[in-house]
């Protein structure tokens, strides 16, 4: 069978499809988004205190989905997966970068797409996160030019886990699966036991939790 | 969750861990999902790489259908030199190059391994149709069947030109010895209106305005096909002269340079 995806990349479809299905995906991820409680600020701080894993859940579903359908969809001969963009990895610039991150999406409570929804469903912390993401994205782009040496080290190209683990796509298929599967019955064990119980192999604690809860 | 409990009795989050499980681990079994592209380019190496001929290729380029034209070699060999309407894209940056799968691409090269390698790479990065020019850079401008280069239109005389190496050796001679000379009315007006000059005494040769005409030739041709009736008609009178005559007038060539 002809592959005949990505679509833009093939041309099945032209600019204006493309940024018509953008659109519709953008509208898709919102409504879902917001669907999932993931415009407060307040459940996305539960991820941190270990009382609420919606994010955490969220994510991984969103992997394992995307990852099995890529794989599925690539080796039935319908997408073309060297055609699909892999970004490059910039070592110490990404681990700077996701402590960043990470701390902004503590302090403030939502990362950049929960902002928007956050933003457009008037929240005020939505709002004020957007505006210091474009104020901080401005000023990177003033500041490039001092810290371009930073951003440009340490490259490692374009890798993908099956070759930093050296291990086939699909046994890597199957590891993620099994973590995701495994992550999502432990969150719900400690959403519903609490950390330290959850973790704890005290049978007298754990049974506490069951029945408290 | 368990399998063996009765698809019905689980609940949606069951029935799609589930449903995850089963592809996760059939996925160890099913290999690479690149494998399909990378067994596909393996065989069609296998069955040697595509040519494409210089009359195919002239053909196509004056047509404007669409195929893109690599020169994959340095940037000093490409502004010597190269196939009208390509693009210089070296080895190195043809690997950081994006490409539509859908194009068709018909690449040369130094040497015919970087052209192979060439090839490999495009073919690696998804294009699909990718061609290498029959005997590369040498093979378009050399080219000395008569029969191409009549049927090949808009590059023919260029081709023929470049094609009789007597007289690019007496060309070559002339333009060590820096020599130059005057104007032969007779020589030009024959260039420019086709008869073929029969003596050798006429001739002279500027030789830093022939070669700049002979490596433009077919390009200024293939780059305005609107005037390509003129320049072929031109071309072909330059092509007569020097391969018959070994010697046109420089004017001429200049004139046909600047069509």
């Amino acid at each position: 069978m002809d592959m005949n995806a990505p679509w833009y990349v093939y041309g099945v479809i032209g600019d204006g499809a493309g940024l018509a299905i953008a659109l519709l995906l953008g509208i898709g991820f919102g409504w879902f988004l917001e669907r999932g409680g993931m415009g407060s600020a307040k459940k996305l701080a539960g991820q941190f205190y270990f009382t609420d894993f919606a994010v955490f859940k969220i994510m991984f579903s969103a992997i394992v989905t995307a990852m099995l359908g890529l794989f599925w969809l690539s080796r039935l001969g319908w997408v073309d997966l060297a055609q699909v963009h892999v970004p490059e990895t910039w070592l110490l610039p990404h681990i700077a970068g996701g402590i960043v991150f990470g701390v902004g999406f503590v302090m403030g409570g939502l990362c950049p797409g929960t902002s928007c929804v956050a933003a457009t469903t008037g929240r005020i912390d939505g709002f004020m996160v957007v505006a210091g993401m474009a104020s901080g994205i401005v000023g990177f782009g003033f500041a490039f030019p001092w810290i371009r040496w930073f951003y440009e080290s340490t490259p490692r190209g374009a890798l993908t886990l099956p070759e930093v683990f050296h291990l086939p796509h699909g046994v890597l298929v199957f590891l993620v699966v099994a973590i995701a599967l495994g992550g999502f019955a432990l969150a719900e064990r400690i959403e519903r036991l609490g950390l330290p119980r959850a973790l704890s192999r005290d049978p007298e604690l754990a049974a506490e939790g069951q029945g408290r809860s | 969750m368990s399998l063996s409990l009765p698809w019905a009795k689980l609940s949606t989050h069951q029935r799609l861990a589930s449903i995850a499980t089963v592809l996760g681990f059939l996925a160890i079994f099913a290999g690479s999902p690149y494998s399909g592209s990378l067994d596909r380019i393996a065989r069609d190496a296998a069955e040697g790489t595509p040519q494409m001929a210089p009359l195919a290729l002239a053909a196509a380029i004056r047509a404007q259908d669409g195929v893109i034209v690599i020169d994959a070699r340095d940037s000093t060999a490409f502004a010597d030199d190269h196939i009208p309407s390509a693009t210089n894209l070296p080895l190195g940056m043809l690997a950081e190059s994006r490409f539509s799968p859908r194009e068709r691409v018909v690449v040369y090269a130094a040497t015919d391994a970087d052209a192979t390698a060439a090839w490999l790479v495009l073919r690696a990065k998804g294009v699909r149709d990718v061609a290498l020019v029959a005997g590369g850079l040498d093979g378009w401008l050399f080219r000395r069947d008569g029969a191409v280069a009549r049927s090949a239109g808009v590059s023919r005389g260029a081709e023929s030109v470049r094609g009789d190496r007597r007289a690019r050796t007496l060309l070559r001679t002339a333009s060590k010895k820096g020599r130059g000379s005057g104007i032969d009315r007779r020589a030009q007006r024959e260039c420019i209106d086709g008869p073929v000059i029969k003596s050798r005494r006429d001739t002279t040769a500027r030789a830093p305005e022939l070669r700049c005409s002979l490596g433009r030739a077919a390009t200024t041709a293939a780059a305005h096909p609107s005037s390509s009736a003129r320049s072929i008609s031109w071309s072909r009178n330059v092509s007569a002269v020097i391969s018959r005559s070994r010697c046109c007038h420089a004017n001429a060539i200049r004139k046909f340079c600047a069509t």
